[in-house]
């Protein structure tokens, strides 16, 4: 029996778990759960573990589909994955949510974190959610993996369809021969239609249950539901406040003040990259932390327990999500 | 002083450091084509924490604030900027790349402050002969 591997990454909720449902022939081994951080804004459940499918490519032959939990806090398993499980894979697929706020800074992200394995390996480019948001588009992303020379298929997919996931597998598989892909095909998309199941209490129900749309929620709302954070400012461009869980008046004016000092700096010094973040510590005192971006900042007051990398990740993911910022800025 | 500066480096994981006291460098590991973040976080601290300290202030009134912000980051580009504030108006600035270890370096240094202290007051007591 021949085996073939392939991994998918990308940030939470960018269809992972989804796009190796949609064609696994056995049931999808995941590890969701509750959301209990700030991804809470987009998904009721989060992969914490990973998930592992498998689909027959005929008599004689197998794909695993392997998939990394999205958050940074669950990177061990990036790298078991990456030294162990999946190591022989065929190819790694990149999925990216097209609806963040900076999807490119993703790609900059994880081609940095899985360089060393994509070398290796078929790299392809999956940008889900473009039903919801539109820009950037294909010729977007293709300009800009060639400005970082960057050679790789970019396709555009709703993983919620075998046959537009399966073109992924193809892709990725391009080199094998040997494969019936239109028998493959047919038996994915036959298994969709067997799927569509109208009894309520069918698993596949309680999938949809589990994974349906939430109520959008503010980024200061999604910021106070992460345990370690204790006040949130969320400013635009100009430096105003759009929403803060902070009575303290002190506290916003300091964080209204560092982030026109990384304005500031930006004009100062403007050959030098920009500040990204200004934060400031004390042993047995809450840190202030403010991120930065060109067109909205985050104050957040945290615990002096959480680490910066702890601070930082959240702070990366609401940002990601804000509902604050034009769709023209999406680098 | 280089060399103790060559240490905690070592130690912390930074790439370079100085220590600066009343914006006057007493020592620095800080190359000639580096200085120029030397030269900009050290204005940028030196205003950070004014601000921190302008906000403690205010809130000291209603609040029982006893401890000052000692510890700043300012993260420009790939690049972190890590500051102490020490006795005497003295800062201890390093810098260092955006895959390393931040909590160790921060760990690191936080322990070694007292001895960052020691070393700028006996040179403050017996400053070199020119």
């Amino acid at each position: 029996m021949k085996s073939y591997k392939v991994l998918f990454v990308g940030s939470p909720g960018s269809g992972k778990t989804t796009a190796i449902r949609t064609i696994s022939d056995v049931e999808v081994v995941d590890t969701d759960t509750k959301v209990s951080d700030s991804t809470i804004k987009r998904k009721r459940t989060t992969t914490v573990g990973m998930d592992y499918g498998k689909l027959s490519l005929g008599e004689d032959s197998v794909l695993h589909l392997y998939g990394t939990p999205g958050q940074e806090r669950f990177k061990f398993m990036w790298d078991l994955m990456v030294s162990d499980l999946a190591n022989d894979a065929s190819a790694l697929i990149l999925l990216i949510d097209n609806t963040r706020n900076y999807p490119f800074r993703d790609i900059d992200y994880y081609l940095s974190e899985f360089w060393d394995y994509i070398v290796k390996r078929h790299f392809i480019i999956a940008v889900t959610r473009s039903d919801l948001m539109a820009s950037p588009n294909e010729a977007d992303y293709q300009n800009y993996l060639k400005d970082k020379g960057i050679l790789a298929p970019i396709l555009f997919i709703d993983a919620r369809k075998s046959v537009d996931v399966l073109d992924l597998v193809v892709s990725a598989l391009n080199q094998e021969s040997d494969i019936d892909w239109a028998e493959v095909l047919h038996r994915v998309a036959m298994t969709e239609l067997k799927n569509r199941n109208p009894d309520p209490n069918s698993p596949q129900f309680e999938w949809l249950r589990k994974t349906r749309d939430v109520p959008k929620i503010s980024i200061i709302e999604a910021a106070m539901q992460v345990r370690g954070i204790s006040g949130a400012t969320h400013l635009n461009k100009e430096f105003n406040t759009i929403d803060t869980s902070q009575e303290d008046l002190e506290c916003n004016n300091l964080f209204k003040s560092l982030a026109k000092l990384a304005a500031a700096i930006k004009s100062k010094a403007p050959q030098l990259e920009p500040v990204r973040n200004i934060s400031l510590h004390a042993p047995r005192k809450d840190s202030v932390s403010v991120f930065l971006e060109q067109d909205q900042s985050l104050g957040l007051l945290t615990l002096p327990a959480l680490t910066h990398k702890q601070i930082r990740q959240q702070a990366e993911d609401l940002l990601q999500w804000s509902d604050n910022v034009e769709n023209t800025q999406k680098t | 002083m280089s060399k103790i500066l060559r240490k905690l480096e070592g130690m912390a994981g930074t790439n370079c450091s100085a220590l600066v006291q009343n914006s006057q460098s007493l020592a620095t590991t800080f190359t000639k084509e580096e200085s120029v973040y030397l030269k900009l976080s050290l204005q940028a601290f030196t205003l950070i924490f004014k601000h921190a300290d302008k906000a403690d202030a205010e809130k000291v009134a209603t609040h029982d604030i006893a401890e000052k912000y000692d510890e700043a980051h300012l993260q420009l580009g790939q690049r972190r900027l890590i500051c102490f504030r020490l006795e005497n108006n003295t800062l201890y600035i390093s810098m260092i790349g955006q895959n390393q270890d931040v909590h160790k370096a921060q760990k690191v240094i936080r322990g070694a402050v007292n001895i960052l202290s020691k070393v700028v007051n006996a040179a403050s007591a017996h400053p070199p002969k020119v």
